[in-house]
């Protein structure tokens, strides 16, 4: 009905917000145009890149004794990533080698997560054009890393679980190798659904103010609320996506554990 | 009144559901270049001073344990050479003691010794005077009688006869 008797209509409201586009709109300034090859989510993933070049290479000091400030910060994420997702799920040995890339992961997702959150930028892990490769280079990691480092017979004991009765491994042992590739996609399918519906959530809030006028205050409340708790999705997000990755190589790499 | 762009207008860019190589190169393409860069220059060194660090806090409570086993060593010997040195200053004193005690009897003996060598020095010469002096009084009363008795009995008395019988006298005393 709003569509026919006012001119803001909800759905485009949403869909331009959430959607990926060639135009970045600045207030006082007149649009930004994108060139053909780069989209607004790809100018928020370099930007993503150099933040974390910037903070990572010239904010933290090296050789703090006793770290303080974004020193002591970004140590305590480090720390964290190798003693409680990387080193528990692929062993002492692996865990530290993997832990920069695990970082790395973990920062540019969340990197990605917390500038969706700032007014006027775009959430690049609400593309599934961006979680699907970062997806990806985890199923990399657990289908040919996995064949380099183990081999075939590694690989293969990864899907065939021992101590199932033959019978058994018939239904198993597909069910096993199919998983692979559902838990790639669970994993860019999760981090990709959950930032779009929490901006879909919020821009449904706001968008009811610009439809209902005052009588809608109260949702700008709500709004706020789902924002704060935007915030924690979107370290649980990226906490969780590197959690799980590291699970899964985990799995392929020490099937035994 | 603000205008906002149709939906037909949003669908003109890049979709987030639709498949797009460009978008997933430049995934591939930020993402390794990100992880090298911050591999090697920002990872790597914070993952070796984490190392560092954590080895230099094993290390100090290392340190601090074997300090204190160190220090409860050198108080067991503290309370060990304590214990020595009592014993050895209860001993000194002790035959300190013992040896002022002995000195004090020996200085006594000898004081108890010389004063009765004094007395007995002055119990002498105090008889050698007494005699002296008895002497002396015999001599001296012995002629005061015989000039008493001169005087009183004058010339009618043989003078050698009265002093035999006063020397005679005299002796009887």
């Amino acid at each position: 009905m709003y569509q026919t008797t006012h001119p803001f209509q909800l759905g485009p409201y949403i869909l331009h917000h959430v959607l990926d586009s060639h135009e970045w709109h600045l207030p006082f300034l007149p649009v930004i145009h994108l060139p053909e090859f780069i989209s607004l989510h790809g100018v928020m993933i370099i930007f993503c890149a150099l933040i974390l070049v910037v903070l990572f290479c010239g904010f933290y000091r090296h050789g703090q004794r006793v770290p303080t400030g974004i020193t002591n910060l970004l140590e305590a994420f480090v720390q964290f990533i190798r003693d409680e997702i990387t080193i528990p799920f692929l062993g002492q040995e692996d865990g530290v080698q993997f832990t920069p890339f695990f970082c790395t992961l973990f920062f540019f997702i969340l990197g990605l997560n917390l500038l969706g959150q700032i007014p006027l930028f775009a959430t690049a892990t609400s593309n599934i054009n961006v979680t699907f490769p970062l997806a990806f280079i985890t199923f990399y990691l657990m289908t040919v890393m996995t064949l380099q480092k183990r081999g075939l017979k590694g690989f293969f004991r990864a899907i065939v679980p021992s101590g199932v009765p033959w019978p058994i491994l018939i239904l198993i042992v597909p069910l096993e190798f199919l998983g692979i590739f559902i838990k790639t996609v669970t994993l860019m399918l999760r981090l990709f659904a959950n930032m779009l519906a929490g901006h879909i959530v919020i821009l449904c809030l706001l968008g009811l103010i610009i439809l209902f006028g005052l009588w809608a205050l109260p949702a700008l409340v709500l709004a706020i609320f789902f924002s704060l708790l935007e915030i924690l999705i979107v370290f649980l997000q990226a906490y969780i996506f590197v959690l799980l990755s590291a699970l899964f190589i985990g799995q392929m790499y020490h099937p035994d554990h | 009144m603000e205008t906002f762009p149709s939906s037909s207008a949003t669908s003109s860019g890049a979709g987030i559901l639709t498949p797009d190589a460009l978008m997933v190169i430049l995934t591939w393409v930020t993402f390794f270049i990100l992880l090298f860069i911050l591999q090697k220059y920002a990872f790597k060194p914070i993952m070796e001073n984490l190392q560092k660090r954590e080895k230099e806090i094993h290390d100090a409570l290392e340190n601090a344990d074997k300090a204190k086993v160190q220090l409860a060593h050198i108080e067991e010997e503290k309370q060990k050479i304590l214990n020595t040195a009592r014993a050895q200053g209860i001993q000194i004193i002790e035959q300190s003691r013992r040896t002022a005690r002995d000195l004090a009897a020996n200085i006594e003996t000898k004081s108890h010794q010389n004063a009765w060598e004094m007395i007995q020095i002055a119990h002498e010469q105090i008889e050698g005077e007494k005699q002296k002096l008895l002497k002396t009084l015999r001599q001296e009363s012995a002629e005061a009688a015989i000039t008493l008795a001169g005087k009183i009995i004058k010339e009618n008395m043989d003078q050698d006869k009265n002093r035999r019988l006063v020397e005679e006298a005299i002796k009887q005393l």
